[in-house]
């Protein structure tokens, strides 16, 4: 039998999946982050204080999917976490240093397009990113050019959801300043630079996540029945759907009370939505 | 305010699509070819869309008017109904028709004169 590595436990807020060291340094700095076992396929780091965790991808959109999916699999990344995908892109103009959300990914080789997260435009300007697989040096088209977006873009999205998934990038060339000049150090000045505005992206994002776990969350009292009542597949999630719908009439109400005569899973989903019937007709349109 | 538009490119052109873009112009414009590539796709999150929506500019080809299922038309023996527009700008507690897609950005097709 395989031994699976031992899984930290803390309860992750956002993940940053970055593809250079560079790049990820001042975000490890910013955030404190601890390098987490060594002989992994990519350099993970986290912080269990601050729900942080960070994968260093490596070059190219496989290798961006890949790292995703191993901090996934690693931290065991629940479905209401946030995803960032932040480095550096070539632009077809000045000024360098600025940062940009990629609102519309586009993958030149799969002639693919991805529309990734929430739109932060009262933090910073929008743009539309290729995603090539050689460095940019002809800037023709008015979009930003990196090469990552599109796998991480691919990836992510099935982890959460589309909306809590970010890509952030900062312009390192452009024609004046081609990519052949942008140094390690420059990668991480530019990412410095703009740490104002990635620490207010950080709170829209982990705000984000709040919302959506506690969307999200399944009260203990619920898996009482599943140990307790035999549910098919098709039941468990009809009874999740139905509790769902339920405590959201009912916030304050107690399962007990309205499952206190059932005997089987599908007696339970019915009061279940019952009561939700009976109360329909009380809603005003106010 | 709607902060984003999407418009796919055979409308970019069109009468309706630039006076949209007219009165919505601190909005940002990008292109898209077609407005399935973003609107209703999967692992979409259609309570966080609903906080921002974006607005899709397109063009309908195919099924103008439809005939409305039975038991929806209005006391007539034929009735019809045609959407130049999925979704809504408002966001009803008891509205079912918020769960029929799983994206709250808006698309308006704005080929009106297709309809006719």
């Amino acid at each position: 039998m395989i031994e699976l590595p031992t899984r930290p436990s803390f309860d992750v807020k956002v993940c940053w999946v970055i593809a250079l060291e560079p790049e990820a340094r001042p975000i490890i700095d910013e955030l404190d982050l601890r390098r987490y076992a060594q002989d992994l396929n990519f350099p993970v780091y986290f912080n269990p204080e601050n729900g942080h965790a960070l994968v260093i991808s490596g070059i190219g959109p496989a290798k961006a999917a890949a790292a995703a999916t191993c901090l996934k699999m690693l931290l065991n990344v629940e479905s209401y976490v946030g995803w960032i995908n932040l480095g550096i892109a070539g632009f077809y103009s000045q000024p360098i240093g600025k940062l940009y959300q990629a609102v519309k990914v586009y993958d030149t080789a799969g002639k693919k397009s991805y529309f990734p997260g929430v739109r932060l435009s009262k933090i910073l300007k929008c743009q539309t990113l290729h995603t090539v697989f050689q460095p940019e040096t002809a800037y023709l088209e008015t979009v930003l050019f990196d090469m990552e977006a599109s796998g991480f873009c691919e990836m992510a999205p099935t982890f959460s959801c589309n909306e809590l998934v970010f890509v952030l990038k900062i312009v390192s060339d452009t024609p004046d300043h081609p990519v052949r000049l942008v140094s390690k150090e420059t990668i991480s000045q530019l990412i410095y630079q703009n740490m104002e505005k990635l620490k207010e992206i950080i709170l829209v994002v982990e705000k984000l996540a709040k919302e959506e776990k506690k969307r999200l969350f399944i009260s203990e009292e619920v898996f009482r029945y599943f140990d307790t009542f035999h549910f098919t597949q098709s039941n468990r999630h009809r009874f999740l759907q139905a509790y769902r719908k339920w405590k959201s009439a009912f916030p304050s109400r107690k399962l007990t009370s309205t499952l206190a005569d059932g005997n089987s899973a599908s007696e339970l989903i019915s009061s279940l939505e019952n009561e939700l019937l009976i109360e329909s007709k009380n809603w005003k349109l106010s | 305010m709607i902060d984003s538009i999407f418009i796919e490119q055979d409308v970019l052109d069109h009468p309706v699509s630039q006076k949209v873009i007219n009165r919505l112009k601190n909005a940002d414009v990008f292109e898209i070819e077609r407005y399935q590539e973003m609107f209703n796709r999967r692992h979409q999150n259609f309570r966080i869309q609903k906080q921002k929506p974006a607005l899709i500019l397109a063009k309908k080809y195919d099924n103008f008017v439809l005939p409305a299922p039975s038991g929806f038309g209005i006391d007539a023996q034929k009735n019809y109904y045609f959407s130049h527009m999925y979704n809504c700008i408002y966001d009803c507690r008891y509205c079912f028709l918020q769960g029929m897609y799983s994206s709250a950005n808006y698309v308006l097709f704005v080929n009106y004169e297709d309809f006719f």
